[in-house]
C-alpha cells in the first residue's frame, strides 16, 4: 500500500506493507539514524517526531503516518548539533545509540513545556533509556540546553 | 502482527459493518497496545479522520474521543483539573512520552487491560462509556462484562466533580506494570475506593465505599477499618513481581493514605 | 597539563548525536542476506534428527545450515588472549542443545520474512533430557550438560565436564581454619548474587562480505575484534591473513560484547554462498541467547579480635556459568583476586571455589567481572561482623583495610587464569576517599539512620572497592602515529571504543605528548588490517595499557619530529626547542605544518609513523568509596537513592567529565542489580525477563542525585599518572544498599536484588524472632 508524508521537509511516497512500521520504512529508506533498540516499545532510541512531537517509530503502524510530518536528526541538523554541544560539555555522550532520539525528545520537549521543573524534564524523557550513562550528565546537559532556549 | 488488510473507514458505520464481517478483524486505536499482544488480524479497521480525536469540555461533562491519544489527554486542562490532578498522574507512568503520543485512551479502555493506571482511577468516577451504533455502559459494568467487543467505543464522557482525588502506582520504574495500582476520590463525603493490578483487574471497593460514606467523622481508626474492608472483600494474588502478603500490605497502606488525603479537612 | 585532565567534549559525540551513520547494522551491504537462528524451546535435549528440506525449498531461502553442515571444532567463544582460560566446550552447530534459545540451524534467506518464515519449516525431533537448573544441584548432577567428545581446556583450569564443572581453584595463604579458631568474633555467612543482564541499548549485530581481494571482511559489534579474528580463523579453517574484522561504532557492550555473537554464522553464510549477510539480534534474542552475569553464592567466614583486627577470610564461591563456560575461570577468581586484598593485614585468607555448568543462558563478562558479586558478600559481611563485634563499620575499615605502598600477598597468587603478578599499591587513596565521601554523605549527621517523618527514614551505608588496570603479561595494546603534511597527525589503535570514550581520551594522551591539540590528532580504531594490535576492551585496560602505547608511540614520534626538523633546519639534535608548532633553533624556526609539507612533497620525502607496544607488568588498581543515602518507607519498604557518593583514585582522570561518566554508569548499573534487576526462569528453564518490561533496568526518574569525585593521585606507571575506570563504580553499590537497608531496618538482606518485599518479610521474621523471645 501507498503511505504518503512529508519526510524531514520533503513530500515522499512510499510503498509499504500493512504491517510495517514507521521504523523499518525508515531504515530501509536510508534514515539510519532512528535507531532499533527492542522493536517492543520499551527503550525510546527509535524516537522521531511527528507533528512535532515525539513518537516511537517502532510502535507507528507506516500507514498511520500518512498526511503527517515525520522529522529525523537529519531535518533537523543545526537544532541537534546544538544539543550535542550540552551533552559534550558534560560528557553526556558515550556510546550514543540512544541519543538520536534522545535529541528528539529534548527538542519536543522545549518546544511543548515552558519552563519545565525537573520532575517534568525527568517525567518528558524517562522513555529514552540509557545504559551507559547513568542519566546524570544527560540531566545536567539539557538543563544548561534548556536554560540557554529560554 | 500479522495484518492481512488494513482499511480507513469513511464513517463509523462502515467500520461498524466491516468489523463483524469476520471474528478476526479489528479496530485500530493508536495500535501501540495491539503492538504489545501481537495479535493475527484479517482486517484492521482504522477510525483516524472520523472525529474521535477530540476533548470537549461541557458545563458538566468531559467528553473524550476514542481516538485520543493518552499524552492529550493528560496534558488537557480540563482532565488535569479532576480530583486536583489524581487523572493525569494515572497517565504519567503509562511507559514513556513517545508511547503516550500514540497509545489511545479508546485502544486502552476497549482492552480491559488488569494493568492499567488510567481505568483504575477513572473508575472512581462517574464515566460512562459510549459505544456505536448504540450503547451506553458504566465504567464499571464493562469490565465486568466478557467476551469479543463487537461494537465499537467511540466516547468516554466524564461528569465533572469538584471532588479530592488520590492515585498512587507502586512499581519501582515507570517501565514496568504496577505491582498494585490504587485510586480514592472523595466528593461530598463520599468516597470511591479502586484498586488494580492486583494483579487482577481495576475493581472498586463498594464495600469500603458504604462503610466510609456512613461515618460521620473520619478517625484513625474508621480509616484503618476501611483499609481492612478493603483486605477483607477484594481478592489480591502472587506473580513474578509481588506476593499476595505483600501487595495486601501495599493495599492496606495506600488505600489508608488515600483517603487521608483526600477527606475533607 | 593542557590536555590531559582536561574536559575535552568526546570527537565522535556530536557526529552520532547529528546521525551519522556510524553502527555496525547501518553499515552492512544493502544486498545482505538475512540470517535468522533456529533456537532450541528445551533447556537441554539432543537433536535425534532435523529435516530442513521443506525450509531449503522455500522461494528466497539460499542456505540452512545444521549441526551436519558446519567443521566440527571446538572453541570458545570468549575473547581473551590465547591460550584462552576459557574451556573450548562450543561447537559452530550441535546435537545438543544447553538452554532454551541455544542455537540448532541458521536460515539465511534474502529477507527477513522469508527467513522467518523458513525457520517454522524446519522439523527437529529432540530427545528431551534433564535439566540442571538449580546451580546448587549441578555437581556430580546426573544429567550431563557436556558429555560429548572432543572439548578441552587449553591449560590447567579444573575443567571436569563430566561432573558439570567448568573450573576450578583454590589458594591458601596462612592456615585460614586455625587462625579463625584463635579469633575472638567470628562471622559467617553466605551471600547470593543474580545474573544481571547487560541490556545494552545496541541489540548484537554482525555483517560480512567477500571484498574484491577476494577476502572475508567482517563488521561486528564486539569489544575485541582481534580475538574475533583468531577465533574464526581457528575454527573455520581460514588463514587468519584473509579475514578483516571492523568494529564500527559500539552502542554499549559492558562485557556483554566481549565474545562471539553472530559472528561465526556471518562469515560461514558468507564463505558458503559468496555474497553478503547480516544478522541482527531481536530484542528478545540479546537476553535470551547472549550472555548474563554469573550468578553466584559466596560463603565467606570473617574472624577478628575484640579489638576490631581481622585476622582471617574464608571465602568459598560457586559460580554458575550456564550451558558454555566462557570466562567461567576467571569471573571466578576475580571474585577473590580484586576483592580480598582490600583487607591486606590478615594473618590467613583462604580463597576457593568451583564454577558449574547448568541448563541457563552462558554466563560472561560482565563490568566488575566477579568483583561486585565478591563486594557484596565481603562488604556486607564486614558490616555484620561490626554488629557483632560493636564496632562502627567505617573505623573498622579504617583499621584494615589497604594503605599505600602496602601490597597483599594475594597479588602474587592470583592472575587471570594463571599466576598473579606482585605489587605494592604505588597509589591508594583509599583513606581520603573514605573521609572525604563520609563529609559528601554527612555521613555522621545521619548514621545509622534518622526518621525524617511517620512514614519515612532516612539511613546510610557505605563499601570499598579496588579493581585492575588490564592484565600483567597478557594484555598487549599498540598504537601508530603516522605524520602528515600540514602538520596533523593520525593516530591508529586497536584499542576498541564501545562508547567509554577511548577514541577521545587516547587522543589526548597523544596530543598532550605532542603538545598539540586534540583535533590535529585524528582517531582510527580497532581494524584487524589497519590498526596495531590491542587485546580490547576489557579488564579495563584500555586506558592504563593502551593508552602507555600510545604515550610510547608518541614519545617515538616527538624524537622522529625532532631529528627531521634538526636536520631540516641544519642544526644539532640538542638544539632545537619544540613547543608542539614551532620547531626554533637560535636562528631559525620550521612549524609543523611546514615540516610536514616539506616532508611529503619537497625535501627528504619519507613518511614518518611510529608505533608503541605497551603489556602491563602490573595492573595498579583504582580504589574507590561508595556511600549510598536512602528514604525508606516505614510500612511498603519502597525506598529511594537520594544520592550516591563516589569518591573515587583512578590516578589521574585524562578526561574528568569521562571519567566520571564511566563512575556513574557503572554507579548505576551497580544500584539496578543492587536493587531490581533479575534475570528470571521458569521452572522449565524458560528466560521470563526476557524484555524491557519484564527486566526492570533503572530508568532517568530513578536517579535523584549522584556525587562524584576523584582523589588527588598519580600513578607513576601510568600514561600521565593514569590508572583505569572503566569498572570500578559498578562494584559497591550492592553492599552499600544493603548496608544502608540494615542500618534503616535492622534486616540483613544477603541474596540480591533487595527489593521492598524482600526487606517486608525481613522485617516480619525479625518481629517473629522478637515475640519467641
Amino acid at each position: 500500500m501507498k503511505v504518503k508524508f512529508n519526510l524531514n521537509g520533503r513530500n515522499r511516497e512510499f510503498d509499504v506493507s500493512e504491517n510495517e512500521y514507521l521504523l523499518e520504512t525508515l531504515r530501509n529508506n536510508h534514515i539510519t539514524s532512528v535507531k532499533n533498540g527492542c522493536n517492543e516499545s520499551t527503550c525510546g532510541v527509535c524516537t522521531v517526531l511527528m507533528d512535532g512531537k515525539p513518537v516511537l517509530s517502532c510502535t507507528l503502524l507506516s500507514l498511520r503516518a500518512d498526511g503527517h510530518k515525520i522529522t529525523t536528526v537529519d531535518g533537523l541538523q543545526k537544532e541537534v548539533e546544538e544539543i550535542s554541544h550540552f551533552f559534550g560539555e558534560e560528557g553526556a555522550d558515550q556510546c550514543g545509540f540512544c541519543n538520536t532520539g534522545m535529541a528528539l525528545t529534548i527538542y519536543a520537549l522545549k518546544n511543548e513545556i515552558e519552563n519545565p521543573t525537573d520532575d517534568e524534564i525527568k517525567d518528558y524523557i524517562v522513555g529514552n533509556l540509557c545504559r551507559c550513562t547513568g542519566y546524570h550528565a544527560q540531566f545536567k546537559a539539557i538543563k544548561s540546553y534548556l536554560e540557554v532556549k529560554k | 502482527m500479522e495484518i492481512n488488510q488494513y482499511h480507513k473507514a469513511k464513517s463509523i458505520e462502515e467500520a461498524y459493518q466491516i468489523l463483524n464481517e469476520n471474528p478476526k478483524n479489528s479496530i485500530l486505536g493508536g495500535g501501540a497496545w495491539l503492538k504489545q499482544s501481537s495479535p493475527s488480524v484479517n482486517t484492521l479497521v482504522d477510525l483516524v479522520g472520523l472525529g474521535f480525536d477530540q476533548i470537549i469540555e461541557t458545563k458538566d461533562t468531559i467528553e473524550i474521543g476514542a481516538l485520543v491519544t493518552l499524552h492529550e489527554l493528560e496534558s488537557n486542562p480540563a482532565i488535569k483539573a479532576l480530583g486536583g490532578g489524581f487523572v493525569s498522574e494515572s497517565l504519567s507512568e503509562i511507559l514513556g512520552i513517545g508511547f503516550r503520543n500514540i497509545a489511545t485512551i479508546g485502544g486502552t479502555i476497549a482492552g480491559r487491560y488488569a494493568f492499567s493506571d488510567i481505568i483504575t482511577s477513572l473508575l472512581t468516577l462517574n464515566v460512562k462509556l459510549v459505544f456505536f451504533p448504540k450503547r451506553e455502559i458504566s465504567l464499571e459494568n464493562f469490565l465486568n462484562s466478557k467476551g469479543k467487543v463487537t461494537d465499537i467505543l467511540t466516547h468516554i464522557i466524564i461528569q465533572k466533580s469538584p471532588g479530592k482525588g488520590f492515585f498512587k502506582k507502586v512499581s519501582v520504574t515507570a517501565l514496568e506494570f504496577a505491582i498494585l495500582n490504587i485510586a480514592v476520590f472523595q466528593q461530598g463525603n463520599k468516597y470511591q475506593i479502586s484498586l488494580g493490578s492486583r494483579p487482577g483487574a481495576p475493581l472498586l471497593s463498594h464495600e469500603a465505599s458504604a462503610f466510609l460514606d456512613k461515618q460521620v467523622k473520619i478517625t484513625e481508626d474508621i480509616i484503618e477499618q476501611t483499609a481492612q474492608i478493603v483486605l477483607d472483600t477484594m481478592k489480591f494474588g502472587n506473580n513474578k513481581a509481588a506476593s499476595e502478603d505483600y501487595r495486601k500490605t501495599l493495599a492496606k497502606t495506600y488505600v489508608k493514605r488515600g483517603i487521608k488525603e483526600v477527606a475533607s479537612k | 597539563m593542557k590536555v590531559v585532565n582536561q574536559k575535552t567534549p568526546s570527537i565522535d559525540g556530536k557526529g552520532i548525536m547529528m546521525g551519522r551513520p556510524a553502527y555496525t547494522n547501518d553499515l552492512a551491504d544493502p544486498n545482505s542476506l538475512i540470517i535468522k537462528i533456529l533456537r532450541s524451546p528445551h533447556a537441554f535435549a539432543k537433536i535425534k534428527s532435523i529435516d530442513v528440506s521443506k525450509a531449503k525449498a522455500l522461494e528466497g531461502v539460499e542456505l540452512v545450515l545444521t549441526h551436519h553442515d558446519v567443521p566440527r571444532k571446538p572453541f570458545t567463544r570468549a575473547g581473551q588472549g590465547y591460550p584462552e582460560p576459557s574451556p573450548h566446550d562450543k561447537f559452530v552447530l550441535d546435537e545438543y542443545v544447553r538452554y532454551i534459545g541455544d542455537e540448532v540451524a541458521c536460515v539465511a534467506a534474502v529477507s527477513e520474512n522469508i527467513a522467518v518464515q523458513a525457520l517454522k519449516l524446519i522439523d527437529v525431533e529432540y530427545e528431551i533430557l534433564e535439566p540442571v537448573l538449580d546451580f546448587e544441584k549441578a555437581f556430580e548432577h546426573t544429567s550431563v550438560i557436556h558429555p560429548e567428545d572432543g572439548i578441552k581446556e587449553m591449560f590447567p583450569i579444573g575443567f571436569e565436564p563430566k561432573k558439570n564443572v567448568a573450573a576450578t581453584y583454590q589458594m591458601e595463604v596462612g592456615k585460614a581454619e586455625d587462625v579463625l579458631k584463635e579469633c575472638d568474633v567470628v562471622l559467617e555467612q553466605s551471600f547470593y548474587t543474580q545474573a544481571q543482564a547487560h541490556a545494552m541499548m545496541e541489540p548484537h549485530t554482525a555483517n560480512a562480505r567477500i571484498d574484491f581481494q577476494n577476502r572475508l571482511v567482517i563488521y561486528t559489534a564486539t569489544q575485541t575484534p582481534f580475538h574475533v579474528r583468531r577465533i574464526l580463523s581457528q575454527t573455520l579453517d581460514v588463514p587468519l591473513s584473509r579475514i578483516r574484522i571492523i568494529k564500527p561504532r559500539v552502542g554499549g557492550g559492558f562485557g556483554g560484547k566481549q565474545a562471539l555473537h553472530g559472528e561465526m554464522f556471518v562469515a560461514l553464510v558468507t564463505l558458503k554462498t559468496g555474497k553478503p549477510s547480516k544478522i541482527v539480534y531481536t530484542r528478545r534474542e540479546v537476553f535470551e541467547s547472549s550472555y548474563t552475569r554469573h550468578p553466584m553464592r559466596v560463603d565467606i567466614k570473617l574472624g577478628a579480635m575484640k579489638d576490631g583486627t581481622l585476622k582471617a577470610i574464608d571465602c568459598f564461591v560457586l559460580s554458575d556459568t550456564g550451558a558454555y563456560g566462557e570466562h567461567a575461570l576467571t569471573v571466578f577468581m576475580v571474585t577473590g583476586a580484586k576483592v580480598l586484598p582490600l583487607y591486606n593485614k590478615v594473618d590467613a585468607v583462604r580463597f576457593a571455589g568451583q564454577v558449574v555448568y547448568t541448563n541457563h543462558v552462558s554466563a560472561g563478562a560482565f563490568r566488575g567481572y566477579g568483583a561486585i558479586q565478591g563486594n557484596f558478600a565481603l562488604e556486607s559481611a564486614v558490616d555484620m561482623l561490626c554488629a557483632k563485634l560493636g564496632m562502627d563499620p567505617i573505623l573498622f575499615r579504617q583499621k584494615n583495610m589497604i594503605v599505600e605502598g602496602e601490597t597483599s600477598p594475594i597479588f602474587a597468587i592470583m592472575g587471570e587464569g594463571t599466576e598473579g603478578t606482585a605489587m605494592n599499591m604505588e597509589t591508594c587513596k583509599l583513606d581520603y576517599c573514605v573521609k572525604r565521601g563520609m563529609e559528601l554523605v554527612h555521613w555522621n549527621e545521619t548514621y545509622p539512620k534518622v526518621d525524617i517523618s511517620d512514614t519515612k527514614i532516612r539511613s546510610v551505608g557505605m563499601a570499598i572497592a579496588m579493581q585492575g588496570s588490564g592484565i600483567p603479561y597478557i594484555d598487549m595494546g599498540a598504537a601508530t602515529i603516522k605524520f602528515n603534511d600540514d602538520g596533523f597527525y593520525n593516530l591508529m589503535v586497536g584499542a576498541t571504543d564501545i562508547g567509554q570514550g577511548s577514541d577521545t581520551i587516547l587522543a589526548q594522551i597523544a596530543a598532550e605528548e605532542l603538545m598539540t591539540t586534540v583535533d590535529k590528532v585524528i582517531v582510527y580504531s580497532s581494524d584487524s588490517d589497519l590498526t596495531p594490535f590491542d587485546t580490547g576492551a576489557y579488564a579495563s585496560s584500555t586506558t592504563y595499557v593502551s593508552g602507555n602505547a600510545v604515550l610510547n608511540a608518541a614519545r617515538i614520534m616527538k624524537q622522529m619530529l625532532l631529528k627531521e626538523a634538526a636536520h631540516a633546519l641544519k642544526v644539532d639534535l640538542e638544539d632545537i626547542v619544540f613547543d608542539g608548532i614551532t620547531f626554533s633553533s637560535k636562528e631559525k624556526e620550521i612549524t609543523l605544518s611546514e615540516l610536514g609539507n616539506r616532508l611529503t612533497y619537497n625535501e627528504d620525502q619519507k613518511q614518518l609513523t611510529a608505533t608503541g607496544s605497551y603489556v602491563g607488568i602490573k595492573s595498579p588498581p583504582p580504589f574507590m568509596a561508595g556511600f549510598i543515602e536512602i528514604e525508606i518507607d516505614k510500612e511498603t519498604f519502597e525506598y529511594k537513592v537520594l544520592d550516591y557518593v563516589s569518591v573515587v583514585d583512578c590516578g589521574t582522570p585524562i578526561n574528568p567529565k569521562l571519567a566520571q561518566g564511566q563512575v556513574e554508569g557503572g554507579i548505576v548499573q551497580g544500584l539496578g542489580m543492587a536493587a531490581y534487576e533479575e534475570v528470571k526462569y521458569s521452572s522449565k528453564g524458560r528466560l521470563l525477563s526476557n524484555g524491557f518490561l519484564s527486566y526492570t533496568i533503572p530508568t532517568t526518574k530513578n536517579i535523584i542525585k549522584l556525587t562524584t569525585e576523584f582523589a588527588e593521585s598519580y600513578e607513576e606507571s601510568g600514561p600521565f599518572g593514569a590508572k583505569s575506570v572503566g569498572e570500578i563504580g559498578i562494584d559497591t553499590p550492592p553492599a552499600a544498599l544493603a548496608n544502608a537497608v540494615y542500618n534503616a531496618t535492622g534486616v540483613r538482606i544477603t541474596k540480591l536484588p533487595i527489593t521492598a518485599q524482600k526487606i517486608y518479610q525481613g522485617m516480619l521474621d525479625l518481629k517473629q524472632k522478637e515475640s519467641k523471645k
